[in-house]
């Protein structure tokens, strides 16, 4: 058995544990703590890699924590997996892909925030670590159970972050927001207690082949599906992520997107993984749609018609949000029709795909360009040159999330008109529209925010290397992509969706398969 | 105006049933239900019992909470780590006979209580771990709360 | 005995939902909130319960009558330990809320206690 066979744990261990260990060093000063929050997230990212590249060859990976052996989640004897079971296909990889690059970017912009005294430090990067952690334990997991539990430690963890931050409206976004997350926790919890009470298990891979679906299920996954849609930022219940984001600092905006990134890799492996194909029947793709048309109809009228510049990446945000959305409701709504599936359900479901893997870490480089834009009160703003230099950076994730044609932005715009009209012929004029009304928008903020000269005479020289660090590196990460559109769909995205909708494979992985 | 809050004192007795209460919840923990985090919930209310009487004790620093803390980490990622050569928190101890690897007989029994291997170290360094993090936040909240009547 | 549990996780859980809808204070939403934490917990230890089920002790072969399920607790102490660790975390932020804003409650000015 080689080392390799650990790697699934090892990319939740290895940052936990920093993050437990993380207060005991804070206090050793500044460089240490900069240097346990990069050396974490480097260490995910090459994890992350290593297991691409290991899925990519030997196909799913399997590992049973504390089990005798790592492939062997049945002991003879039992019906069910009695242990906790983490699984990585090539969707796992596309889920991880996404938070390990932000986790990074995150990183260099927590280092670069890093002034104040080693006990608040300590507490802020052990919540980050733990943030992080947290995401990629929900992502791994085979099991419900661990998702809902690693759920609320990641909104606890969020909550500590931004009670940190000390901008003036944390503590109390912070206990909202916890405390609204706690409450959904709790009846996703009832849902699952529901199941568990009529299946005896909480594993996903079990539970996908035992289920039928009646009515305690339909309610369990109502409930569950509420749970991750406040996790995702979606419509009705959009408000903590949104709070949050308007109070981010730049860290903490990676972080949360990256938290909405995973929220979207859990939605779909319950919705496609566990359920399956039983839920073309039901209107739930439908809800999906409603609920991301409202989102983009408010994402975008509302700042159009005038609202606070601070306020900007959260609406963004929302759009995004939306527009994923309206790409996986259709996706499911074709499930139980392979007709349709074949004919525009795939690329749907291609498009929401792309849109979370592109849209959301360029909503983090908005976030990041518009915050340091911005400025907080206390701090003083920076000169015209600084500015102009983050203007670029704006003017970039713009045209990204615009989804103008050189840079890699509109892969998902066009695989998302290229397939909703076919759906509902008002879907593809709402994404067309949306489309446009993205680019007004973003027109529009950057006048207003070239234009603004208030803080330009007595502005710092130099933009702080963290943030410069971590936008560039963003931008790096979607200029390659931007050469290699094809590629990515075809060795990224593609995978992924066929991992997603095989929904056999997924049964058979307890069964031995997929070793 | 009061100046502080009375708080009144626990029997020695009582301080040790529970601090005796908390180990055994945790060295049974795989026999009945409870487990390290309770009983260390458990201890640390001894400690709070112990440490709210007098003032001193009460405003000092909290160094050996910490260090209960920390112990008790170490203690948990080494044990954890411990079974990597089969899988992440492996109990390497079961069955292999010493004080905590006994092995249980075939069938329905009583339980037996050397039997779990790591399981009950487990249980052990989460006491340490839970006593520790629960008595600096109990403690945090009586101080607040104490300087809240101060004011 | 099993259906008294489940009147047990009702009430508490109704409790629970109308602090949290209906209560103003923070520190009551909180407490209301264990209310509701507290009602899954028990929802779980009592999903575990068998009719006349011995205790979940065996080894490699099950004789005899029906077992309480063992992995309910667990689940139930995993999940206890997580509400308790986010209702400490809730309480801490609205006892420091206070201070910043000179009240308790969102709106009306004044102790609250």
């Amino acid at each position: 058995m080689d080392w390799q066979s650990h790697l699934p744990v090892l990319l939740v261990a290895l940052p936990l544990t920093g993050a437990l260990v993380f207060p005991f060093f804070a206090s050793g000063g500044r460089t240490i703590r900069r240097l346990g929050i990069l050396l974490s997230a480097a260490v995910v990212l090459a994890l992350t890699g290593l297991l691409w590249q290991k899925v990519a060859t030997e196909g799913p990976l399997l590992y049973v924590v504390g089990g005798a052996a790592w492939n062997l989640p049945l002991p003879p004897g039992l019906s069910f997996p009695p242990r906790i079971v983490l699984f990585i296909d090539a969707f796992s990889v596309v889920g991880l892909g996404g938070p390990a690059l932000l986790f990074l970017a995150g990183s260099f912009a927590w280092a670069g925030e890093t002034q104040g005294d080693s006990r608040t430090e300590g507490l802020a990067g052990m919540f980050y670590l733990l943030a992080f952690a947290s995401i990629l334990a929900m992502t791994v997991t085979g099991d419900l159970l661990s998702l809902i539990l690693f759920f609320g430690l990641f909104s606890l963890s969020l909550a500590g972050t931004t009670a940190l931050s000390g901008r003036k409206q944390a503590l109390e976004i912070a206990f909202e927001g916890l405390h609204f997350w706690a409450v959904f926790s709790v009846l996703a919890l009832f849902g699952l207690a529901l199941i568990y009470g009529r299946h005896n298990t909480v594993n996903m891979s079990a539970l996908a082949g035992v289920l039928q679906f009646g009515l305690v299920e339909k309610v369990a996954l109502g409930l569950i599906v509420a749970l991750l849609l406040t996790r995702c930022g979606a419509f009705p219940v959009h408000f903590p992520l949104f709070d949050y984001l308007q109070e981010a600092t730049p860290s903490t905006a990676c972080l949360l997107i990256a938290g909405a990134q995973g929220g979207f890799y859990s939605l779909m492996r319950v919705l496609f993984s566990v359920y399956g194909s039983p839920l073309g029947s039901v209107p739930i793709g439908w809800g999906l749609i409603v609920s991301g048309a409202f989102a983009v109809f408010f994402g975008l009228a509302l700042p159009l018609l005038n609202r606070p510049l601070r306020m900007l990446p959260a609406f963004v945000f929302l759009v995004q949000v939306g527009t994923a959305l309206i790409g996986i409701g259709a996706g499911l709504a074709c499930l139980g029709d392979v007709r349709a599936m074949a004919d525009f359900g795939m690329t749907a479901l291609r498009g929401g795909v792309a849109q979370v893997v592109l849209a959301f870490p360029a909503s983090a480089l908005l976030c990041l360009a518009s915050t340091s834009l911005l400025g907080d009160e206390e701090t003083a703003g920076f000169s015209a040159v600084v500015r102009a230099r983050l203007l670029l950076f704006f003017l970039f994730a713009g045209w990204l999330l615009a989804g103008l044609p050189p840079f890699v932005g509109f892969v998902p715009k066009l695989l998302l008109h290229e397939s909703l009209f076919a759906l509902n012929p008002v879907l593809g004029a709402l994404s067309l529209a949306a489309s446009i009304a993205m680019a007004a928008l973003m027109t529009r903020a950057f006048y207003a925010l070239s234009l603004s000269t208030k803080q330009s005479h007595r502005g710092l020289n130099r933009l702080p290397l963290g943030v410069l660090l971590s936008m560039g590196l963003l931008t790096t990460v979607f200029f390659v992509f931007s050469f290699l559109p094809v590629w990515m769909l075809s060795y990224v995205i593609d995978p992924a969706i066929n991992a997603l909708l095989d929904q056999g494979g997924f049964m058979m992985i307890l069964r031995g398969g997929g070793m | 105006m009061i100046a502080e809050k009375r708080y009144s004192s626990a029997h020695p007795f009582l301080i040790l049933l529970l601090m005796g209460l908390g180990l055994a919840q945790a060295l049974f923990a795989h026999l009945r239900p409870g487990d390290g985090f309770t009983g260390g919930a458990i201890v640390a209310l001894a400690l709070l019992a112990v440490t709210m009487k007098n003032e001193e004790a009460r405003l000092a620093s909290p160094v050996a909470l910490v260090l209960f803390e920390g112990v008790g980490l170490a203690a948990f990622l080494v044990l954890s780590f411990l079974g990597m050569g089969a899988t992440l928190m492996y109990n390497v101890l079961v069955g292999r006979g010493g004080v905590f690897g006994g092995t249980l007989p075939a069938g329905h029994n009583g339980g037996q209580l050397f039997t779990s291997g790591t399981i009950a170290l487990f249980n052990l360094s989460v006491v340490l771990i839970a006593a520790g993090a629960l008595g600096r936040m109990a403690r945090a909240f009586f101080l607040a709360d104490s300087q809240e009547v101060d004011r | 005995m099993r259906d008294l549990t489940l009147v047990a996780v009702l009430v508490l859980f109704a409790a629970g939902l109308a602090g949290v809808v209906f209560s103003q204070d923070r520190r009551k939403r909180v407490m209301a909130l264990f209310f509701l934490q507290s009602s899954a917990v028990f929802l779980f230890v009592s999903l575990g319960y068998r009719q006349g089920g011995r205790p979940p002790l065996f080894t490699l072969m099950a004789e005899g009558g029906p077992m309480a399920l063992p992995s309910a607790q667990a689940m139930a102490t995993s999940f206890l330990i997580l509400s308790s660790v986010t209702v400490a975390l809730l309480l801490a932020l609205a006892f420091f809320l206070p201070r910043r804003e000179g009240t308790i409650r969102g709106e009306r000015k004044g102790r609250s206690r």
